[in-house]
């Protein structure tokens, strides 16, 4: 293959799916969903751990589990010391030079959510060097989404079934091939060395885009985003707080299967000839985030922080970063147990 | 392979530098605050670690964890570290039972400092309450040291406690009293036999002094029930919310903007704080 520039389009037939992940798993490692006793989630896999393997026609559908935990992991060392307090800090935390690892079949919205991620770990005044390295080393080969799903709302957030944002490598569908367009170095890294793919032609490009428009038009919801964003700036105080949490139980699975809630604890784990720093992920939605060690809180029951969740994404993240800290990817409307769905809030809050 | 460059991710931010307890105060009588002095093990951590009056370190105790703590010793008192510690959590407690000579972890350090430039020439109003005096500790040594008594008005300082066995800095407050150029009160909340200092809380006593506004800024710390009050007496007393100055605490874990615990509305205590002036705070959500 010659050169290729960013965004130029290729095809892929889906029959040679199977023979491109076995390229990329020669070479790097490979990170892909896969089932753990029914929970979908990104972690090393082999090409044959890929659903289908050899005939692998489609990637799979959307994670239970977010795409974040492979940058920013639920549980994870950042240092060890001895008794003497000697630090040695984790292998993750070093510079990284060039890419090893490839993250296969993300869907746009957690493609999208490392660059919301990368605000706050890749920021400029502070790196997270454990972050930034998984970050650095890791190529992003994402898949269109043909049939968006039922709670699926990322066309409200700025994102779409087709966005890039986030993404090294892209695969849409496009009749019974797929459109290939490499978006960064990274992207077309991937590329190299397999041969078979093919400039698009207008045939192809046009089939591609038959299919985006018809996805577009089956992301349902239609939510006031916006509009709810300039209401929540000045609605820290109103009433509607009152009942808009009242179903809430605290219980915290919309922010660990958020794509984009970044909040962790660090503590020590003490062996006896020293001890571990950790870091795991932390929640909002629990008393203990925010309490002092005088007994005060200030975020004392389940109205502050679910305002502090509702606001954290929709006002504070705006106001710090300019976006909005949503990709609209459903699982915290699809996982909650009492159906306490983002969307109505936000609805609510527009139309205060 | 390999096209992405990466560079250097430079320093990790987690990650402390050692130091070792050279030297604990008992404050309290009950012995619940200590005053840590600690060096760091590297002499060239110093050349990353530069701070000013109002910011704060993680300090850890290895094998119990972190906890963020004021910077108490001013930056020109050279070559060691001091932190006023009240023993009330997991961390603390650990850190009251460290003897001297062990060794710490100390990083940052994180947040924002007084605004010492925007002081320069002014009168100052220090207002403290119980261990609310250890990050005004740090200011008050800065603007009375021979580099930079000269760049203030007038300083004074009105320092309670619940009693006179709450006092912290006493060897201090001593000294500070008998300088000529500190008009210095120091209250305790009940009568006590022996006591000849001022009776009364912090704002009566505030009220009683009533400092003029002109030209002047108040820097206040202590119990929230007192900085409420204090602020009210200020205000009535005609400070502007521009005059004053308070320094906020929060839970925190990384002290760097990450971990998500310790925000007022937008503002990261942590990174936007811990200072904020009293203009500030009443922009904010009062969520803290």
């Amino acid at each position: 293959m010659g050169e290729r520039g960013s965004g130029k389009a290729l095809v892929m037939s889906k029959r040679d799916l199977g023979a491109f992940v076995r390229h990329l798993a020669a070479s790097y490692t490979l990170l892909a969903p896969i089932d753990e006793g029914g929970v979908t989630r990104f972690a090393a896999a082999g090409a044959d751990d890929i659903r289908g393997s050899g005939d692998l026609e489609s990637a799979p559908a959307l994670s239970k589990r977010p795409l974040k935990e492979i940058f920013f992991p639920q549980e994870e060392v950042l240092f060890t010391f001895d008794a003497g307090g000697k630090v040695e800090v984790a292998a993750s935390a070093a510079p990284v030079d060039e890419v090893t690892r490839v993250a296969f079949g993300v869907r746009p919205c957690d493609a999208r959510s490392l660059t919301l991620l990368d605000l706050v770990f890749d920021a400029a005044d502070y790196k997270d060097p454990y972050y930034v390295s998984r970050r650095r080393s890791t190529a992003v080969v994402t898949f269109a989404c043909p049939e968006p799903g039922v709670a699926c709302f990322c066309t409200s957030v700025g994102g779409g079934p087709y966005d890039e944002t986030g993404s090294d490598l892209m695969f849409a569908e496009a009749g019974e091939a797929y459109l290939v367009r490499p978006l960064s170095a990274k992207g077309e890294g991937l590329l190299r060395g397999f041969d078979a793919v093919r400039e698009a032609g207008d045939a192809d490009l046009a089939a591609a885009r038959e299919a985006e428009a018809k996805a577009a038009t089956r992301v349902a919801g239609n939510v006031p985003v916006d509009a709810a964003v300039s209401k929540l700036a000045g609605a820290f105080g109103d009433a509607a707080w009152d009942d808009v949490h009242r179903k809430c139980l605290g219980c915290a699975v919309c922010t660990y299967l958020c794509p984009t809630c970044h909040c962790f604890d660090i503590g020590d784990e003490a062996t006896r000839a020293g001890g571990e720093r950790v870091r795991n992920w932390d929640s909002c939605m629990f008393p203990l985030f925010t309490l002092h060690a005088s007994g005060h809180n200030p975020r004392p029951s389940r109205k502050e922080r679910f305002r502090q969740r509702i606001m954290h994404k929709f006002n504070y993240f705006v106001e710090n970063n300019g976006r909005v800290a949503c990709v609209g990817c459903g699982r915290c409307v699809e996982n909650c147990p009492v159906n306490l769905d983002v969307r109505k809030v936000l609805e609510a809050f527009a139309a205060l | 392979m390999g096209q992405a460059t990466i560079r250097d991710t430079g320093v990790n931010p987690y990650v402390p530098y050692l130091a070792m307890i050279t030297q604990i105060t008992r404050e309290t009588e009950a012995n619940d605050v200590k005053t840590f002095r600690v060096e760091f093990r590297d002499p060239s951590a110093w050349e990353r670690f530069r701070y000013m009056p109002g910011q704060f370190a993680e300090v850890s105790v290895f094998g119990v964890g972190e906890a963020p703590i004021s910077i108490t010793s001013s930056p020109t008192q050279r070559g060691y570290l001091e932190f006023s510690v009240k023993k009330i959590g997991r961390v603390t407690t650990a850190l009251h039972y460290s003897p001297e000579g062990t060794i710490i972890g100390v990083r940052g350090p994180y947040g924002n400092t007084f605004p010492v430039a925007d002081m320069q020439g002014k009168d100052i109003i220090f207002i403290g309450g119980g261990i609310g005096l250890a990050p005004l500790r740090s200011l008050i040594n800065y603007v009375l040291s021979d580099e930079h008594r000269g760049e203030f008005g007038q300083v004074r300082i009105i320092y309670g406690a619940r009693s006179s066995g709450d006092l912290v800095f006493k060897a201090e407050l001593e000294r500070w009293g008998a300088r000529a150029d500190i008009d210095q009160v120091v209250t305790i909340d009940r009568p006590e036999e022996g006591w000849t200092g001022r009776v009364g809380f912090v704002p009566a006593v505030l009220k009683e002094v009533a400092p003029r506004p002109d030209g002047a800024v108040a820097v206040t710390c202590g119990p929230p029930i007192m900085i409420k009050f204090v602020l009210s007496t200020l205000t009535e007393l005609g400070f502007a919310p521009e005059q004053v100055v308070t320094t906020l605490e929060m839970r925190m874990k990384c002290g760097v903007g990450k971990c998500g615990r310790c925000n007022i509305g937008s503002k990261y205590v942590c990174r936007d704080g811990p200072v904020f002036t009293y203009r500030q705070l009443l922009d904010m959500p009062q969520e803290y």
